[in-house]
């Protein structure tokens, strides 16, 4: 059984009183200084983190396996959609359409903007717009840097953190409108450099173009639009004055 | 920083969950729209797990109604942190029952300090390991009903009551009438040798 193995490399063997205590976590039985200590090592420790998921694994099957399932009753559901949702209609807005990734998106690029700033206002003038932004999940967990170039719709990639998972790619997606399907742009490499074109006709407003990267299967998205986890967003932003 | 992991998704195995007839990578399927904000597979998630949901939240609770907030309460964390799903590196139904049995313990538990809906969402381990436990889900229930059965039934029972109905050590205690520090060393003697059978 997988999850019992040895801990990910570096790390010492858990000893039987690390597991007891991932145990006891789990059931919520550590006064709060000792949860509060080993929520600590938690972060710091894969192993320890493993352990912990492997008896939340063990300990939901039981209760998966033990527990009736009881209807609830119908004004419970009617409630809950109500709480959440209000009693209009509409939906929330999809992930690119909420206000605070938009907000997150611009400040991340207007930080990437000051940041390559110089690099890039040494290049020659040309007609052609320069746009710099960067993709980047909500924990920082993943995060590119890119640089767009109009003059022949290059898009310069350069990941300064972060990794696919693994078994899965990164692709790069551009979308014009909150309804609009998604683009593809490509996969990226796992050198964590590359470069990927914006198609001609999405590059008169690339600095519109919401940018996003999804995990997916070996070979891109089957579907050609984002079937995985979305994990990072960001936008483009104009350096010129 | 972990790197972010996607469990495996156990598309060979079709995992049939008890619930409903839906098999979890339905139930996966669902969260991942709901990630995306999509109401009506939230509705649909809702529908395939709440009875089980509510189930879990009875036992940890033992009054219907409470049962229900709890149950309506870990919908909402469900819908507001099905994003953060893909990275525990769970089966849908460990996630699941997870968030709905950890809220029910926090109402159980007045007197602690109840955590804020972010800091649950982190309480369910990051494994970051590429999901081991997801793909193993189906076997488990089988392998710790088997290794439960080789405890004595006072120990089986003290670690049933921990998980399902929310007990504490002092509860504990009481029940089977012996210290607190003996009934901690019962118990972890008892995960322990849980554990080794499990690993077996």
């Amino acid at each position: 059984m997988t999850e019992y193995g040895d801990p990910p490399g570096g790390e010492p063997p858990l000893t039987p009183e690390d597991r007891a205590l991932a145990a006891e976590y789990v059931l919520r039985l550590l006064g709060p200084d000792a949860r509060a200590d080993f929520e600590s090592r938690l972060a710091f420790s894969r192993a320890l983190r493993t352990e912990v998921a492997a008896w939340e694994t063990q300990f939901s099957a039981m209760a998966d396996a033990e527990v009736a399932e009881i209807a609830p009753r119908p004004t419970a559901k009617t409630a809950l959609m109500r709480g959440l949702f209000g009693e209009s209609p509409q939906l929330r807005p999809p992930w690119w359409q909420r206000a605070f990734l938009w907000q997150a998106t611009t400040v991340a690029a207007l930080a990437a903007a000051v940041g390559l700033g110089f690099m890039v206002l040494q290049r020659p003038d040309g007609p052609a717009p320069l746009l710099v932004g960067e993709i980047a999940a909500g924990d920082d967990s993943l995060r590119l840097l890119v640089l767009y170039d109009g003059a022949d719709g290059s898009l310069r990639l350069t990941r300064t953190d972060g990794v696919a998972p693994a078994g899965r790619v990164l692709e790069l997606w551009a979308l014009t409108a909150p309804d609009a399907p998604a683009v593809s742009l490509g996969l990226l490499d796992e050198t964590g450099q590359g470069v990927v074109t914006i198609p001609p006709r999405l590059r008169d407003a690339a600095d519109d173009l919401t940018l996003a990267i999804s995990d997916e299967p070996p070979g891109g998205s089957p579907t050609g639009q984002p079937t995985g986890n979305v994990l990072a967003l960001g936008g483009l932003a104009d350096l010129e004055p | 920083m972990t790197a972010r992991c996607r469990r495996a998704r156990p598309r060979m195995s079709w995992v049939v969950s008890a619930v409903r007839n839906v098999s979890h990578v339905e139930i996966e399927h669902l969260i991942a729209r709901v990630a995306m904000g999509d109401r009506e597979s939230f509705s649909r998630l809702y529908d395939a797990v709440a009875p089980k949901l509510l189930g879990v939240a009875l036992r940890v609770l033992g009054d219907r109604a409470s049962a229900e907030d709890a149950m309506q309460e870990a919908f909402v964390k469900i819908w507001r942190h099905a994003d953060r799903y893909g990275v525990t590196g769970h089966s849908p139904m460990t996630w699941l029952i997870t968030i709905a049995r950890n809220t029910a313990i926090d109402r159980l538990r007045r007197q602690r300090p109840v955590e804020d809906i972010d800091a649950m969402a982190e309480t369910l381990a990051d494994v970051g390991a590429c999901g081991e436990a997801a793909a193993v889900a189906r076997s488990e229930a089988a392998r710790i009903m088997a290794c439960l059965d080789e405890l004595e039934p006072a120990r089986r029972d003290s670690v049933r009551g921990a998980y399902l109905e929310g007990r504490s050590y002092a509860d504990l205690a009481a029940q089977h009438d012996v210290p607190l520090n003996t009934m901690r060393t019962w118990l972890r003697r008892s995960l322990l040798r849980l554990r080794e059978c499990m690993s077996r």
